[in-house]
């Protein structure tokens, strides 16, 4: 299939399309769920005509999730199609990396050590989501990096890899010493399951989320640089090194929001800029937004699925993600083949 | 006037040092060719000169001008720089990649000017890329792919541009017509030019300036006459090698070569040793 080329015109028109697909599952995702709400009464609810049952349903259940969401799915590709284009290579995700495990590590740490029961603080979790998804990205950097040589890609995703899996050595230990309560979250957390649903974390997370987005958008142009090779973009007068840093600790940044509240959507962020890349070519300027807007599509049509169809107890919306991902992701390696 | 001159350049990788005190200097609006064999530090000299890589001591003058002193933007302005073999993402077009050269003169988010969008045709057009400037780069051959990546170059619109082996891949046919296409860059818009070459003979034919590297060292240094010696070549591969004049160019060229130790000077065997 050799499709037509990548123009503004057809970047602008891709990203119209994708933004209003997004409204459209967002508003069916309004109506569905256990208590099913038609269009009208959603519609009512919004002009302020609805019921107090109707008004709590959409404004304190359905909403908060819709836009937990959109910010996770933004987070997520945004973090995937940075790391992407930086390492150049298309496995890199904040999922293959280990960003999200060294992340969901700290979260546990927290859970264990002083959350019993409610997640009392709604800034601390983003915030240690941050630090593990840090130290995460610097073991991989300290260790792939050999003096005086350019750091190979493949190394760091090797060593990332490495990596997730011992974070997730030390997540089931420390998992043996939790209570039933907090087991619960955990395995729940670790599936993807959109927890954080409630206004005072949506209040931390969307400006966390849409500061970074509007960072990483300004510096669109340093990303097409940099997707050329680091001495290609030296000598096109980028500072490669600071940009490249700066660059890195928003991806991690973005992803840790995303994972702290939503969990560990490990597909979302590698295959939402592929998808993304192949709508409107490789320019960050519509890369980016695309790849925000392709994440929050499949999470957002994975969480209404999970609520439509009832399949027995609550399963986690990232459960869902992952077995729609994974043929797609098999369909990409055995193309690279 | 010199395009660039180095002073005492040391550069290391790791601990072992590469190219020793290098004093170099570049004249301006000419071809300079650095040769060498492999290994001996002339891939490391350019990428030091267009600070991809940094020295362990020494200065790099542009123009006069310490390049420590510059900020990589205002360098990039005036020195453009092609890595040996770069690679564009898949689905990129040629007038894309080439805009991407605008870079050093963009702000803020960069929405290319009409003044841009003229550079960058121009560029397509000195490269003989125009009816290509939709196409993406990854479907084409090698050699429109290295002119899509001088026209890149070209539209950073700086009086110097360094190339890091530009022939590299490319078939007799596409090498010289990079070579000819850089020398008319060099004759009609004055632009320095300065590359890495590992063919002697095509070195000799479209340099002005030829500088001979062995273990990071300069051996000699000059015009192709004074470098293309047997002497040189000598102190340079440790060959024996054959110099004459081109009868088409006038340029010296090696007609034949021997490893300087090797036992036979006339080996294969001629035709005339086997058939009795």
């Amino acid at each position: 299939m050799r499709k037509q080329r990548y123009t503004a015109k057809r970047g602008f028109t891709i990203l119209l399309v994708m933004v209003l697909l997004m409204i459209v599952i967002a508003v069916v995702s309004v109506n569905s769920g256990k208590m099913n709400l038609s269009p009208i009464e959603v519609f009512n609810v919004l002009l302020g005509k609805g019921t107090e049952k109707q008004n709590l349903i959409v404004f304190e259940f359905r909403l908060p999730r819709i836009i937990l969401g959109v910010l996770v799915g933004f987070g997520m590709g945004a973090s995937g199609c940075i790391m992407q284009s930086l390492l150049r290579n298309d496995m890199a995700s904040p999922g293959t990396l280990g960003i999200s495990s060294g992340s969901g590590l700290f979260v546990l740490i927290f859970v264990v050590l002083f959350a019993s029961k409610g997640m009392s603080s709604a800034i601390a979790l983003p915030l240690l989501a941050f630090i593990g998804g840090m130290t995460a990205a610097a073991l991989i950097f300290i260790l792939s990096y050999r003096r005086g040589r350019d750091i190979s890609p493949t190394g760091l995703i090797l060593t990332g890899v490495a990596l997730s899996s011992g974070y997730s050595a030390a997540t089931t230990l420390l998992t043996l010493k939790l209570d039933q309560n907090q087991m619960d979250f955990m395995q729940r957390w670790s599936a993807g399951s959109l927890w954080g649903d409630d206004w005072k974390y949506l209040a931390i997370l969307a400006p966390w989320t849409l500061i970074l987005l509007a960072y990483v958008i300004y510096k669109s142009r340093v990303l097409n640089t940099l997707h050329l090779g680091n001495q290609t973009a030296t000598g096109l007068g980028v500072a490669v090194k600071p940009e490249f840093l700066g660059l890195s600790i928003a991806a991690v940044a973005l992803s840790s929001g995303s994972v702290a509240l939503g969990g560990n959507f490990f597909f979302v962020g590698m295959i939402a800029p592929h998808l993304a890349k192949r709508l409107v070519g490789p320019n960050h300027k519509f890369l980016m937004p695309a790849s925000c807007l392709a994440a929050s599509i499949i999470v957002l049509l994975a969480d209404t699925i999970t609520r439509t169809i009832s399949l027995g107890s609550d399963i986690p919306t990232g459960i869902v993600i992952t077995v729609l991902s994974t043929p797609y992701f098999l369909y990409l390696l055995a193309k690279a083949n | 006037m010199n395009s660039i001159s180095t002073e005492k350049l040391d550069i290391a990788y790791d601990d072992a040092l590469i190219v020793k005190a290098l004093d170099m200097n570049i004249p301006h609006g000419k071809i300079s060719s650095i040769i060498g064999p492999n290994g001996c530090g002339k891939s490391t000299v350019l990428k030091a000169v267009g600070r991809i890589l940094k020295p362990k001591t020494g200065l790099v003058y542009l123009s006069g001008e310490d390049i420590r002193d510059l900020s990589t933007k205002e360098i990039a302005k005036k020195m453009a720089i092609l890595p040996q073999t770069p690679t564009a993402p898949s689905g990129l077009t040629v007038s894309e990649l080439v805009a991407y050269g605008r870079f050093p003169h963009q702000k803020g988010f960069g929405k290319l000017t009409p003044e841009d969008k003229k550079i960058v045709n121009w560029a397509l057009s000195v490269t003989k890329l125009t009816e290509f400037e939709n196409r993406e780069v990854d479907t084409l051959s090698g050699g429109q792919r290295q002119r899509v990546w001088i026209a890149m170059a070209l539209a950073q619109q700086t009086d110097l541009i360094l190339l890091d082996e530009p022939t590299t891949y490319l078939d007799l046919a596409h090498q010289l017509e990079i070579l000819e296409l850089l020398y008319d860059l060099n004759r009609k818009q004055n632009v320095t030019i300065v590359m890495v070459l590992h063919d002697l003979n095509l070195a000799a034919r479209f340099s002005d300036y030829m500088i001979a590297i062995r273990d990071g060292k300069i051996v000699t240094h000059g015009s192709p006459e004074k470098v293309m010696t047997s002497e040189s070549l000598k102190d340079t591969f440790s060959i024996d090698a054959e110099i004459v004049l081109e009868p088409r160019t006038g340029r010296p060229i090696c007609l034949t070569y021997n490893l300087v130790n090797s036992s036979s000077k006339e080996s294969p065997p001629q035709k005339e040793d086997i058939a009795v």
